[in-house]
């Protein structure tokens, strides 16, 4: 049974192409709380 | 719309630069037509499958979806040539098989002290399939190219992605000419891709956080990331390292339209990060897997492991007795 390091992230069995989409939008959460998060000036 | 574009959306003519990995028992074409309906790039199995079964499951895809899709295929040097059994020495194949017994006892079916069957020679016929159905993405695991076959693809217009997990194996597949390389880090499940089986279990292990930026730094070509990556924060990293993108293979073991058993998705939902282990005992090749008893009692037997892929061959009734009867250890 193959499984990467990731396996403790995976808590759920949704269809593919719902781990797309939510993938998607994750990151693009994840790219915009970043820009919150950091003070660059 | 949400978008989420970078250069690999471009080359390989996807929405989103995300791709489900062609990974064996689980890619079949149920699950690739999902991940590339949703525009991202599902990449279907193609090692193990004759010509035949392989075209069969490159129609369906088609059937299923007009996105574009790739095709995995091992170049590992054990098996093109695949390694003769008669090679094998008398003592190595029955401490094998006696290790193995353990576990055939275990599951009621009988003993065997026979010698492995050959894997069969099936890559470069499954390569001519690839090229005759001109399928848009190449992704080679586990190798490295000739030169004449990169050409050949590109004359047909397929694209080819090239896994590896060190720097120098990516410089040596960025001079054949390929289109993109994925850098597999050490935190990936499943086959180190390697052309040639790493000296220990040790080696060809970098996580991704180290290899990704040195491989984006190295090479004039995309660089896509895997290993450890399973939510969107992960693409993101990948993102920060330099890559374009991200391949995925445990998040899409763990979904409806994959292949893989259901003790296979159970165990995962189940499991934390640290459950798994690196072996060979499984293909004779390095791997990550779920540690379970096979890993565990294997190791401690002291037998050897055959060469990849008789390993596989050797001890297959015993995935084939444990796949039926669900029994994940």
């Amino acid at each position: 049974m193959h499984a990467g390091q990731s396996v403790g992230l995976v808590h759920d069995l949704p269809g593919a192409a719902e781990v797309v989409e939510a993938l998607v939008r994750e990151a693009r959460a994840a790219l915009r709380t970043l820009n919150e998060r950091v003070q660059l000036d | 719309m949400s978008e989420l574009r970078t250069a690999l959306c471009d080359l390989l003519g996807i929405r989103y630069p995300i791709l489900q990995s062609g990974m064996g028992s689980v890619a079949g074409p149920e699950l690739v037509a999902e991940v590339s309906r949703a525009g991202g790039l599902g990449i279907l199995a193609g090692l193990r499958l004759s010509k035949d079964q392989l075209r069969h499951a490159i129609r369906r895809v088609r059937e299923l979806t007009d996105r574009p899709f790739g095709v995995n295929l091992w170049l590992h040097t054990s098996i093109r040539p695949p390694a003769d059994p008669a090679s094998l020495p008398e003592d190595a194949v029955r401490q094998v098989q006696n290790t193995l017994d353990t576990f055939r006892h275990q599951l009621g079916i009988p003993s065997n002290s026979a010698r492995p069957a050959p894997f069969p020679d099936v890559i470069d016929e499954a390569f001519e399939v690839i090229l005759d159905e001109r399928v848009p993405v190449w992704s080679i695991g586990l190798g490295k190219p000739a030169r004449d076959m990169v050409a050949r693809c590109h004359e047909r217009g397929t694209k080819i992605i090239a896994m590896v997990a060190t720097l120098d194996d990516a410089l040596a597949v960025a001079a054949t000419g390929v289109d993109a390389v994925v850098a597999q880090g050490s935190e990936a499940g499943g086959h180190r891709s390697t052309w040639v089986k790493p000296a220990s279990r040790d080696a060809a292990q970098v996580g991704s956080m180290a290899l990704v930026p040195q491989i984006v730094d190295a090479v004039n070509l995309p660089v896509i990331a895997a290993g450890g990556i399973a939510d969107g924060r992960g693409i993101v990293a990948a993102l920060a390292l330099g890559a374009v993108g991200a391949l995925l293979g445990t998040r899409f073991v763990a979904t409806r339209d994959s292949g893989a058993p259901e003790f296979w998705k159970k165990a995962i939902l189940e499991q934390g990060s640290e459950a798994t282990t690196i072996t060979h005992a499984f293909t004779g090749l390095y791997a990550r897997t779920l540690r379970n008893a096979f890993t565990e009692q294997y190791a401690a037997s002291g037998a050897p492991v055959l060469p990849s892929l008789l390993q596989s061959t050797a001890a297959v009734d015993v995935y084939t007795a444990a796949s039926q009867q669900q029994n994940r250890e």
